[in-house]
């Protein structure tokens, strides 16, 4: 009996011991992915891949995970349809899938983003953590616009003239098959072109939908009156500026696609080269059969001539009249007039950095000059430090009037320099910050589109100018002392982003290297920065960082540094880190800030973007896309 | 690190069959518990070698680590026990680079962790020859900390283990005690050498035990 129950017991240890080897060495690659094939060889029809169970997928190790995961997903996702969706920003979504090649985003607003999406895979965008809402089942031979609508009355007229969809509280997308929309629709309505390829502004931060109406007041640290800046904005001049706009309205109409607007074009052209700045015309086609010019004017920087700050604007107008008569004084002669004063005082300037005066036109077909600019220099790989764009910068509903900064919120820190300088150099002028990337109807927007810091400078957001869009929008309604400051201020930060050639020398040849040290549950980084030594005689260097870049900038050094290089220690390595370099002269005299470099900017990596190196966390995501495609 | 895996698996899985393979030919009912014992308990000290599953781990502390446990087994009923204790493992190492290298930095590292394990251990006597088999959890405190500088993390998680070994007794109270434990530690944390870190591994121990 005791022998019996010891051979039991001895069977039952067998069995539980096979058991655990069972569980302990799961069933082999092969043997499942055989399952998973049959099962997919089984259907014929195309499912949606959410109706699979993709969980029994997961069991397998990761290199077949990777190989059966795409096979699955290749299967189901074969269609040449690709799909105009709308999804929503959520902070805890992971925002890898976004990366996906199959994803295109092409517009961010406040709270969502726009994008193509390859027909049948915007079932993962819901395993990823991301809602969503079809807008359109095919893209195909259709030109889609956002649409300002601030009232359901505006939306039913606008059902009127083709598809609606309302995407956010006043902003709808528009299309009519392949139609221009400026061309079917009341001059009224304001409007965007979606570009057709995917931007680059959106990053991890973008998941929030970030908007602030309140003012902040951010002086970078070492804020001084710089008497250059304050020799500029007093040579700003009311008459010069009425004297544009009247030149500008004088053409009668300068709606794109006349050749009325051409000779405005050629207007500009001829100011710029009069006041003895480089120009250039920068030839565009728009609405399949039309070309335009945008012009460009440049001084360029003494040191860093690749840096780029850029004040424009659009010279074309609109109207309800708009073949004849669009005087567009308003909108926007005023903003242009303000960009021709800014080359005339900049002219007789140095500066540190490269200023390029820019007017656009077809903006009121949907940005198309600005668009194609901002699309090329991203091209060109042109470091663009700041944008400011100026749009209607005349009409007063009220007095005091306010000017309104707009930004998007990687450009906030832009909007607060605004405000700071302002408050410096004309302390008349009232600022009204508003951070709302849903505000995307004018020449900013393409620049927020590739990656730019851009904002708007306009006189009200909604618009309170009666006469906008209509032949009334004449000199004689507007107030240009309130242009006066505006343009002002504009100039102030701009001269103050280019910098001023001071004494002594902007430091040059600033490089940033990093290299993460790491233990099983600690990370940090150290920097290594270099540069070289100046020409003029300085006593040493000091060194600033920021984790906001281009604001905030704090000193790292007690006493000026001697050597030519600078290692920082022990850093966040979640965090970007920015840094700038300044020299001191014997007298105690610093420098302007030399060029801004991350952290990790001259890091040799393999990985690159359009030809820049990109920030660790999107080398984290090109790995993130790697594991979801071994292909890429 | 696949490769690592499978070896550990492989030898994991000869050292469950060598113990099978006593208790299946070699084994035989002893006398041990037919009479009463004082106190249904043991006591046990034992040292031996973890062997860490991840490879970040490896990378940074080695891959043999010296460690002391101490442990407690209450017996339920004939064959069945409760087994608990406390184990400790301490270990020195060395950060590391991750990515683009431009200069030697290196800082020191310490890794402490305390075990308490939890588990249920099936023993059956042959002679003087105790096999058992068990498995259970383990509620793991842990610390790491860099010796340059003010950085240290420490968490707590629980974990899981399978346990197996076999006792010689050398004299009624006194054995002579010898286990492998294979056991699964996910943290769920890590840094930028690893993701997800998992304390577990395999650990190979002597010791002596005694009974009430």
């Amino acid at each position: 009996m005791k022998h019996k129950r010891h051979k039991l017991f001895m069977l039952l240890s067998i069995l539980v011991f096979l058991f655990f080897i069972h569980g302990l060495f799961p069933c082999s690659d092969e043997t499942e992915l055989t399952k998973i094939y049959k099962k997919s060889d089984s259907k014929t029809e195309i499912r949606s891949p959410i109706k699979r169970p993709l969980v029994s997928v997961e069991t397998l190790s990761p290199r077949r995970e990777l190989f059966s995961k795409s096979k699955i997903k290749n299967r189901f996702t074969r269609s040449d349809r690709t799909e105009l969706i709308k999804i929503y920003k959520q902070r805890d979504a992971s925002i890898d899938i976004l990366y996906s090649p199959e994803v295109k985003i092409v517009q961010e607003l406040r709270t969502c983003f726009i994008a193509h999406v390859k027909s049948g895979f915007s079932s993962n965008l819901s395993q990823a953590g991301f809602e969503f809402e079809h807008l359109d089942d095919d893209i195909k031979d259709k030109k889609y616009y956002l649409v300002y609508c601030p009232s359901s009355k505006e939306l039913e007229t606008l059902k009127y003239y083709g598809e609606v969809k309302l995407i956010e509280e006043n902003s709808a997308l528009f299309w009519s098959d392949n139609k221009e929309a400026r061309e079917i629709l009341p001059a009224r309505f304001q409007i965007k072109r979606l570009p057709g390829d995917a931007i680059r502004s959106f990053k991890e931060r973008s998941l929030v939908s970030a908007e602030s109406f309140h003012p902040t007041i951010t002086f970078p640290s070492r804020f001084v009156i710089n008497p250059v800046i304050s020799g500029i904005v007093n040579q700003v001049s009311k008459q010069n500026l009425t004297d544009y706009i009247q030149s500008l309205q004088d053409f009668q109409t300068r709606y794109a696609s006349t050749s009325s607007c051409e000779l405005a074009g050629d207007y500009i052209y001829d100011f710029f080269i009069q006041q003895g700045i480089d120009v250039e015309y920068d030839s565009f086609s728009f609405a399949s059969s039309y070309s335009s010019n945008n012009i460009v004017g440049t001084v360029e920087g003494q040191v860093y001539p690749s840096q780029i700050v850029v004040i424009c604007a659009h010279y074309d107008s609109d109207s309800d009249q708009p073949q004849t008569l669009a005087p567009g004084a308003d909108d926007n002669a005023s903003g242009t007039a303000a960009v021709m004063e800014a080359a005339r005082i900049f002219a007789n300037q140095s500066f540190d950095f490269t200023v390029k005066f820019i007017c656009f036109s077809a903006e009121e077909w949907g940005l198309y000059g600005s668009e194609h600019y901002a699309l090329e220099a991203r091209q060109r790989g042109e470091d663009i430090i700041a944008v400011i764009n100026l749009d209607m910068i005349a009409y007063t509903d009220s007095i005091p009037e306010d000017l309104d900064i707009i930004s998007n919120p990687a450009s906030e820190w832009l909007a607060d320099r605004f405000f700071s300088t302002s408050i410096t150099y004309t302390p008349l002028l009232n600022i009204f910050k508003m951070v709302n990337a849903s505000v995307t109807y004018s020449d900013h927007s393409p620049f927020w589109d590739r990656g730019y810091s851009a904002i708007l400078g306009i006189e009200d957001i909604p618009l309170s100018n009666p006469h906008y869009h209509t032949t009334n929008d004449t000199i004689d309604t507007l107030n240009l002392d309130f242009t006066t400051e505006v343009v002002k201020a504009s100039l102030a930060i701009a001269a103050d982003l280019a910098q001023p050639i001071s004494t002594p020398q902007t430091p040059t040849g600033l490089t940033s290297r990093s290299q993460i040290i790491s233990s099983l549950f600690s990370s940090i980084k150290t920097a290594f920065l270099n540069w070289d030594s100046n020409q003029d005689p300085v006593i040493g260097y000091n060194i600033y960082r920021t984790t906001t870049s281009h604001s905030d900038y704090q000193k790292l050094n007690s006493s000026p540094l001697v050597q030519t290089y600078y290692m920082d220690q022990n850093l966040d390595t979640e965090t970007p880190h920015y840094y700038v370099l300044t020299a001191v002269d014997s007298l105690g005299n610093e420098s302007n800030f030399s060029k801004e470099v991350a952290d990790d900017e001259g890091n040799e990596n393999t990985f690159t973007i359009e030809g820049r190196v990109p920030s660790r966390y999107v080398v984290r995501t090109i790995l993130a896309i790697r594991k979801i495609n071994p292909w890429i | 690190m696949n490769k690592m895996k499978i070896m550990t698996r492989n030898i994991s899985l000869r050292i469950s069959v060598c113990i099978f393979l006593v208790l299946l030919f070699f084994g035989r009912p002893s006398n041990l518990f037919s009479e009463p014992l004082k106190l249904p308990v043991s006591i046990s000290f034992s040292f031996g070698y973890f062997q860490p599953k991840e490879k970040a781990f490896k990378d940074l502390y080695g891959n043999n680590k010296f460690q002391l446990s101490f442990s407690l087994r209450y017996v339920l009923m004939k064959n069945v026990s409760i087994y608990s204790g406390l184990r400790y493992l301490a270990c020195n190492g060395e950060t590391k680079i991750v990515g683009p290298e431009f200069q030697e930095e290196k800082y020191d590292l310490k890794f402490t962790m305390y075990s308490i394990p939890l588990a249920l251990i099936y023993s059956h006597s042959f002679k003087n020859i105790n096999p058992f088999l068990g498995g259970g959890i383990s509620y793991n405190i842990y610390r790491e900390k860099w010796d340059q500088l003010a950085i240290s993390f420490e968490d707590k998680n629980l974990g899981l283990f399978l346990i197996a070994g076999a006792e010689y007794f050398i004299s009624k109270r006194f054995s002579l005690l010898g286990r492998a434990q294979f056991s699964s530690i996910p943290t769920k944390q890590g840094s930028e050498l690893d993701e997800n870190v998992n304390l577990g591994g395999t650990e190979y121990s002597l010791g002596l035990s005694f009974y009430f």
